[in-house]
């Protein structure tokens, strides 16, 4: 997978390109742990370049927003792939996460 | 002057005689002194490739020749002894390694039996009720896997069937999904027992994503599709969580996804709620539940099976001509995702339930 971190305002922007699945859905677990150990709490995922993401993949998000919300930081994704927003939509996860459509709506958040 | 020849000869004769003995003796001299040094090179040599040999047939611990001299020969000795006693440690490693190996594999196989022995594996499920046509298939892509499905009577006229899909694969999957399964099942048998008819899916599952969210710290997933089927006259109610759309198959109209609330997959986050939707089978309706292993399957150019390939086949499969029952519509949607696989390593399990209302035989509604 590959990855790339940019400082927007308050925000972390995390921009994820690739394949999420079991075999590499770890290597995002530790590159977001990595960013918050940095102290960073308010974490934007860029979706635009993930390609697929399995359940292996969405667990790692979960696990995500329950650290970040332990530590009153929050997590919100944009620009999903039209793949991964079939993915999000079936599953429920636009439901239980802030999803946007761009990132420029992402950063708008207070 | 004259002197025989014999004579003046006589000294030279003498001469060529004592050089050639000398340098005859000289030269076999020579040849016993090179023959001993080369024996003392080569019969340690010569040991040790009888030694090597031995090692070759097995014989770890064939004794080295023991050298009394300092050199290449006792170098290479050494460097040999070396070797045998790595070879020996290696060996035992991989003993040791192979043992566990094996307890593991044979662990997972017994582990595997008890997975698959908590699914439903008789068909037809209720012998005695014709008005339903059911066949479930479920190829774990690994020793054990995360997909599950179950039916079991509901009343004396209804009965539930689900499908599900726990996140991940191997060891943690088929714990959760033993669980997930467990949970449902007491979760709907106490539910038909308090209400008199037909239980809420959606209740259900709002109930066991509130059990299973508890304390979930590995944040790990189920996603299931929940349903009622009344027999008497094919009222099915159902609700899902985060599950792949079920296929709904109409006779003689084209199958179709069956629309998708979003609601969320269980066990991911306590509070959800899940709305339960109702549609009516009539006769030689059928609806077709799956696991993503089916439309995710790939082929070796890493393309998906994908929901649409799945939707055609489901109208091959039922269609007019076709005569198959639910067994036949499993057996060959597995069969044709397997051909697109082409030899491609199975990622995920491949879970299949087929269910086909075969009515009462009177007309509905009366």
């Amino acid at each position: 997978m590959e990855f790339s971190g940019t400082k927007d305002g308050g925000f972390l922007v995390l921009s994820v390109g690739g394949r999420m699945d079991a075999m590499t859905a770890k290597e995002f677990e530790d590159e977001c742990a990595r960013w918050i150990e940095a102290g960073e709490k308010r974490l934007v995922i860029d979706l635009s370049g993930l390609e697929y993401i399995s359940s292996a993949g969405l667990r790692s998000i979960l696990m995500l927003a329950k650290k970040l919300k332990a530590q009153a930081g929050d997590l919100a994704f944009c620009a999903l792939s039209e793949m991964v927003t079939e993915i999000f939509t079936v599953s429920g996860f636009v439901k239980m996460l802030p999803v946007f459509a761009t990132r420029a709506e992402a950063l708008a958040r207070p | 002057m004259f002197y025989p020849k014999d004579e003046l000869l006589a000294d030279v004769g003498r001469q060529a005689l004592v050089s050639g003995v000398l340098s005859g003796g000289g030269f076999l001299l020579l040849a016993l002194v090179v023959a001993f040094i080369a024996r003392g090179i080569t019969r340690p040599l010569r040991r040790l490739a009888g030694v090597a040999h031995a090692v070759a047939q097995g014989d770890l611990d064939a004794p080295l020749p023991t050298l009394r001299t300092r050199d290449e020969v006792s170098d290479l000795a050494e460097a040999f002894g070396h070797m045998q006693g790595a070879l020996k440690e290696h060996i035992r490693e991989l003993t040791t390694a192979t043992a566990s190996r094996e307890r593991m594999e044979s662990e997972l196989r017994i582990a595997r039996d008890i997975q698959m022995g908590i699914l439903p594996k008789l068909f037809p499920p209720f012998p005695n009720r014709s008005e339903i046509d059911l066949y479930a298939s479920l190829e774990p892509a690994r020793e054990v896997g995360g997909d599950f499905y179950d039916f079991f009577p509901c009343g004396s006229d209804c009965f539930c069937f689900l499908i599900g899909d726990v996140s991940g694969k191997g060891v943690p999957a088929a714990f959760y999904m033993a669980v997930a399964k467990t949970l449902i099942k007491a979760l709907a048998d106490s539910a038909c027992q308090q209400v008199e008819g037909v239980p809420d899916p959606g209740e259900i599952l709002a109930r066991a994503n509130e059990d299973l969210a508890q304390d979930n710290e590995s944040c790990m997933f189920v996603t299931i599709f929940l349903a009622t089927l009344d027999m008497r006259d094919g009222q099915v109610r159902y609700a899902s969580a985060g599950h792949n759309p079920p296929v709904l198959m109409r006779r003689g109209a084209k199958p179709e996804y069956l629309p998708s609330r979003q609601d969320p997959v269980a066990g991911a986050m306590p509070g959800m709620s899940f709305v339960t939707d109702s549609l009516r089978l009539e006769t030689g309706d059928a609806l077709l539940l799956y696991t993503d292993g089916v439309t995710e399957a790939m082929n070796p150019a890493k393309e998906f099976f994908s929901d649409a390939r799945l939707l055609e086949l489901a109208a091959e499969l039922t269609g007019p001509d076709s005569g198959l029952d639910a067994k036949g519509v499993c057996a060959g949607l597995a069969t044709a995702v397997h051909a697109f696989a082409n030899g491609a390593d199975q990622s995920d399990d491949i879970t299949l339930l087929t269910l086909r209302y075969v009515g009462t035989g009177k007309k509905q509604g009366s």
